[in-house]
């Protein structure tokens, strides 16, 4: 990468031909009232002329600048979805994501570039999100046959190349039955299978239950989950969540989740407590705590409370606390990875007019042992001309502080304890624009400014949306 | 930490419940009135509700002095809002509180807009039919509206759009809610488990969370982040990284940049990097850690092993 003339005109050739490309697409209005009148004139079961086509396609193009280094970068994700391939039988999706650096990769990455991340590092330039198609009403009523790669959030997430089988057999049922060989982009899962099943059953639109089992089961590592769950909805303001599960025969989670509306004093109230039981260590990735790097996952208990609070029509103010606790263990290692914490998070945001919207918002944190801390602030003014813009700039500002040992002095008696509190600020400007309501455009410049760098970082990022 | 967490924990708490209990005006209006009793009473909603140009009118002081005398204790309450404002109620005070009622409605509610008559026509359908909850309601809420899912319930089973244009005059599909303000971003994944996929799919498409979630990343992910503190705050609580990655990434990385982990052989499923780099006395080392591998038994390596990775 990166000298700055290099390849500067096939850069500007395939941003301004991508652009290009973004504005013909966009003729949203044109394309959709084309889909509804098509809708329309389809009386019914007949194929591929009810189909309604909508979908997103994002273009980023982005531009980094260090020293004497610089970046461009383009990412173009596009969902599709197709409603009505055959009338109330068939629908499909469809979404990727395309990654191209324009101007190359530095010849010796591991020492110099300082651009290089995960896209560049996976050397996976196109990301196949979904690509499935739903056959409905098979065998039930309220039923959906769904094949291809998806994502099943019932299910953790999960992420797979198979088949779903979604059926209710009355209203209070839903069963979900899946099974498929997972999707990763960083690893090879040839041979992995994962599947499992998904049974909710609600006894009132109040209270409603599931339990759920999958298996992950790869060359090296099998695991299965089995958790229930129970949300109940005290009044229409007041939620709970609950969820137990069991990973591989031990107590894996539990977690409880309460949510409150309180209208009177216009208060929203999320509460959260987790204990994790055992110790995890390699799994499956879908279980595994990044091992390799963090080493065995401690038990710990955590709780939370978030708050949000409006104060009239011209304040709103947002406040949180975090605790963990991580089981006493006189291991050092996995003391040094599995952290006691405290965080508070905190924030204001003042509206003086309808147009303007000024907001602070921190957050800290003490974590143990060593006693290390962040602090982070960013404050943000936004100006709303009309509804079609946003202008904003801010500035962020973080600090972490370390203790470290100097390895120098390692195996002498003097041991050399030295902080390190590496200030970074950064400031930024926004511009948002949205001309209809399908098209959206966004231009973002960023400058980074830390006492451990030689230069500061400059970023650009160009953003055009559509809606179909 | 732990000694001076609690002191902490204590003041945040009392800050919170504190600001909680700030109070905002309710939304004043007639709030007792007892829907319920009146139609025990079997008094016809057209008594009080007029259909006038496609609208049902709310009642006024007027209306209510048809039946009622203005010295009732009824009116008791009334004198909440009107002592309030010095506005002394007698029987000459006719007021049309149907403009007032309007700038008490709930947030948002006066967007909403239909014709009644169109509803009203259909035989099939009684007031009742909506407002449900007047039968049992003794005071003015919004419990006696109906709520979106009835109205969507409603014009799917009568093949009416369910377009927002058919009931909001401003709302449109890009207009967010009051509960998506700056805080939604740092809280929506806390509210999962209370979303109802349905609600969220009356903007947003079944893609909508992956792609904001492969297109945007969190505010904290700088440059910064990205080059040196990552790590840290993964130290300090990694399941919040979990949330979108999982540990191939971290290896796909770090098997390109330093610190890199070993290649494969080296790197066995029970071993990590603290099998070779170690923190000594309880304490963390400026990376790289301390090297505790054991050169001189690598030596028995075959020939040429350790140089495949590392050069004299």
């Amino acid at each position: 990468m990166r000298n700055l003339t290099t390849n500067k005109y096939n850069r500007c050739f395939v941003t301004v031909a991508l652009l290009a490309l973004c504005l013909c697409v966009a003729n949203p209005l044109t394309w959709s009232q084309e889909s509804s009148e098509s809708a329309k004139t389809a009386d019914s079961d007949v194929f591929w002329g009810s189909m309604k086509v909508s979908g997103t396609l994002n273009s980023t193009f982005r531009y980094e600048s260090f020293d004497d280094w610089d970046d461009s970068d383009i990412h173009e994700y596009l969902s599709l979805q197709f409603k009505d391939i055959i009338k109330d039988r068939v629908d499909a999706a469809f979404s990727m994501m395309w990654h191209e650096d324009l101007n190359g990769i530095d010849a010796n990455p591991a020492w110099g570039d300082p651009f290089l991340d995960l896209d560049y590092t996976s050397n996976n330039r196109v990301k196949y999100y979904t690509g499935y198609a739903d056959i409905k009403r098979l065998g039930f009523e309220e039923s959906y046959l769904r094949l291809g790669r998806q994502y099943l959030s019932e299910i953790d997430h999960a992420h797979f190349d198979g088949a779903t089988y979604q059926f209710s057999p009355s209203s209070e049922w839903d069963i979900t039955l899946f099974g498929g060989r997972p999707v990763t982009y960083y690893s090879s899962t040839t041979g992995d299978a994962i599947f499992g099943t998904n049974i909710a059953y609600a006894f009132s639109q109040k209270l409603k239950t599931a339990v759920r089992y999958y298996r992950y089961d790869t060359e090296q590592f099998c695991d299965d989950l089995f958790a229930a769950e129970l949300w109940w909805k005290l009044t229409p303001n007041v939620m709970t969540h609950h969820e137990v599960s069991i990973l591989d025969d031990s107590p894996y989670l539990w977690q409880s989740d309460l949510y409150a509306r309180i209208d009177s004093v216009d208060v929203d109230v999320n509460v959260q407590i987790i204990r994790m039981f055992e110790t995890i260590g390699d799994h499956t990735i879908n279980f595994n705590p990044a091992f390799a790097f963090l080493s065995g996952y401690e038990p710990y208990t955590y709780g939370s409370i978030f708050t949000t609070k409006g104060l009239g029509k011209y304040v709103s103010l947002v406040g949180g606390l975090d605790v963990r606790e991580t089981d006493t263990t006189t291991n050092p290692v996995s003391r040094d990875v599995n952290r006691d914490y405290f965080r508070i998070t905190a924030g204001a945001e003042f509206y003086p007019t309808e147009q303007l919207t000024l907001s602070v918002n921190g957050e800290f944190w003490d974590v143990d042992p060593q006693s290390e801390e962040f602090t982070g602030i960013t404050g943000e003014i936004e100006y709303k001309p009309s509804k079609n813009w946003s202008l904003a700039a801010g500035v962020d500002y973080g600090e972490y502080m370390q203790e470290f040992v100097d390895e120098l002095f390692f195996n002498t008696p003097a041991v050399q304890v030295f902080r390190i509190s590496p200030d970074v600020v950064t400031y930024y400007g926004r511009v948002r624009w949205r001309p209809t309501d399908r098209i959206y455009t966004a231009a973002r410049f960023e400058v980074e400014d830390s006492d451990y760098a030689s230069d500061h970082w400059y970023s650009f990022r160009l953003e055009l949306g559509v809606n179909f | 930490m732990k000694s001076s967490v609690y002191p902490y924990t204590i003041l945040l708490l009392v800050i919170i419940t504190g600001s909680m209990l700030i109070g905002c005006d309710e939304k004043a209006g007639i709030k007792n009135f007892p829907h319920n009793v009146h139609i025990e009473q079997e008094i016809a909603c057209d008594t009080c509700h007029e259909l006038e140009a496609n609208q049902v009118t709310r009642p006024t002081f007027e209306t209510c002095v048809a039946c009622h005398d203005v010295e009732d204790d009824i009116f008791a309450n009334c004198n909440q809002c009107h002592e309030q404002h010095n506005v002394k109620v007698t029987e000459e005070s006719i007021i049309n509180h149907s403009k007032l009622l309007k700038s008490h409605l709930p947030d948002g509610w006066d967007d909403v807009q239909f014709a009644h008559s169109k509803h009203i026509e259909n035989e099939q359908e009684t007031c009742m039919g909506c407002h449900s909850h007047i039968k049992t309601s003794d005071r003015s809420s919004v419990k006696n509206l109906p709520t979106m899912e009835e109205a969507m319930a409603f014009n799917d089973k009568h093949g009416i759009s369910n377009d927002c244009r058919v009931c909001h005059t401003r709302v449109t599909i890009v207009t967010e809610p009051a509960s998506h303000n700056s805080a939604w971003l740092r809280k929506h994944g806390k509210m999962e488990p209370f979303m109802d996929k349905d609600r969220c799919l009356l903007c947003h498409q079944e893609e909508t969370c992956t792609t904001c979630h492969r297109t945007e990343l969190p505010r904290s992910h700088t440059n910064q982040w990205r080059k040196r503190t990552h790590g840290i705050q993964a130290s300090f609580d990694r399941s919040s990284c979990l949330t979108c990655h999982r540990s191939d990434a971290c290896a796909s990385c770090h098997q390109t940049l330093s610190p890199h982990i070993p290649p494969a052989g080296y790197h066995t499923p029970a071993s990590n990097c603290y099998a070779c780099h170690a923190p000594v006395g309880g304490s963390r080392q400026a990376a790289p850690f301390v090297k505790l591998m054991p050169h001189r038994m690598m030596m028995g390596s075959p020939p040429g092993k350790c140089l495949s990775c590392h050069s004299f």
